[in-house]
């Protein structure tokens, strides 16, 4: 069984000493599966949907579990250094001009609506991108992860699970402790056998 | 009742350098299947947009014709205006001019377009698995996505850069021709 995995810093396990204690390993372990987690720190959600859909064959995967990011972060293709960057409220381009041009687009462009918009279209071409090549997904967020550094506003869409409760556990600088990614552990299991019944 | 067909894409399926909208090909291929036109086609509509609209609009036609957009566009709402606002490589009506006059000449680039083009493909093809559906693509750059119907640049003819009533009738009998 393969499982593939993707989503920002909540399931790299950011923060957790023991990576193999974060929520995807513990999921793979249950099954006996292989854990694919490209799950990387400050995902966008474009990532995440480029990467589902333009970089790996879903197809090939027994399950998805996929979460969702900030709506606020993007990305765009850096041409000097052949790599995707991406690019949320505290990132600090190197040259002046970019982070002038990076807080106009956050001060003055950037509205919770579009943010709304584009976090329900993305997430809805996950849904169905896994569903057309028969591959059960579940689908989480932490969308109200840190309310200081990304403004939210309510959505419609709905996800599987919200991992950014504040049930599940946190350590320091606010991703899940130990504890946490057992609680998502479980809830993610619990749905899964919802799935199956 | 009538069947209703969705139309959208850009400038080519809004009819734009038609004198008359009502030959342009979504008004064709309606009148042609006696069908209602839904058209929200828009000069210089994104893939992006395309999308955007897809959600609001899934479940409420009989079939839906999309027409691909070139893919360095984009869009953003305007809370100002209360709008979405078309973005092309020549933002001049876009507002924030400046703002997209960089990001075109330093942020944007080929890879992200090519990207975004194959995310939007396969997005109308997962959302419209289940329903009667084309996709169309009308441009002038290399595009090898497996779309319904490809006009390459003098696939038909025009009137500056779109096509004329001759141009619609092609597209609109292309589109019979595989609805048959």
């Amino acid at each position: 069984m393969k499982i593939y995995f993707d989503g920002s810093s909540w399931m790299t396990g950011s923060e957790l000493e023991d990576k193999s204690k974060r929520y995807s390993t513990l999921i793979s372990k249950h099954f006996g599966a292989e854990e694919y987690n490209l799950a990387s720190g400050g995902a966008s959600n474009n990532r995440i949907v480029r990467q589902l859909v333009t970089e790996n064959d879903i197809a090939d995967y027994d399950l998805a579990i996929i979460q969702m990011s900030m709506a606020m972060r993007w990305e765009y293709y850096d041409d000097t250094q052949k790599e995707w960057v991406q690019l949320r409220p505290i990132t600090q381009p190197s040259e002046k001009e970019r982070k002038k041009w990076l807080r106009y687009y956050y001060g003055e462009m950037y509205s919770n609506h579009f943010g709304n918009t584009y976090e329900h279209m993305f997430s809805q071409l996950v849904r169905d991108h896994c569903k057309v090549n028969g591959t059960p997904l579940i689908l989480l967020t932490n969308r109200h992860a840190d309310g200081f550094k990304y403004t939210t506003s309510p959505t419609n869409f709905k996800f599987d699970l919200d991992i950014s409760d504040p049930k599940y556990p946190r350590a320091r600088k606010g991703h899940p402790n130990e504890e946490g990614h057992q609680m998502i552990c479980n809830d993610v299991l619990d749905l899964l056998s919802d799935l199956r019944k | 009742m009538k069947t209703k067909i969705y139309f959208d894409g850009d400038s080519v399926t809004y009819g734009k350098e038609l004198f008359d909208l009502s030959k342009r090909y979504s008004a064709l291929v309606c009148e042609k299947l006696n069908a209602e036109e839904h058209n929200i086609a828009l000069n210089g509509g994104s893939n992006r947009r395309l999308m955007r609209n897809l959600i609001d609009n899934l479940g409420k036609f009989d079939m839906y014709i999309i027409q691909m957009a070139k893919r360095s566009r984009t869009e953003w709402y305007d809370e100002d205006e209360d709008k979405w606002q078309i973005v092309t490589n020549q933002p001049v009506k876009s507002g924030n001019y400046d703002f997209w006059k960089k990001y075109y000449r330093e942020i944007y680039h080929d890879n992200y377009g090519i990207t975004d083009e194959l995310i939007c493909y396969n997005f109308i093809r997962a959302l419209l698995v289940d329903v009667p559906h084309l996709i169309l693509w009308s441009g002038d750059y290399d595009f090898d996505l497996p779309t319904d119907l490809v006009y390459k640049k003098g696939s038909f003819p025009v009137r500056r850069g779109h096509p004329n009533e001759e141009g619609h009738q092609m597209i609109c009998d292309d589109i019979l021709n595989i609805l048959k």
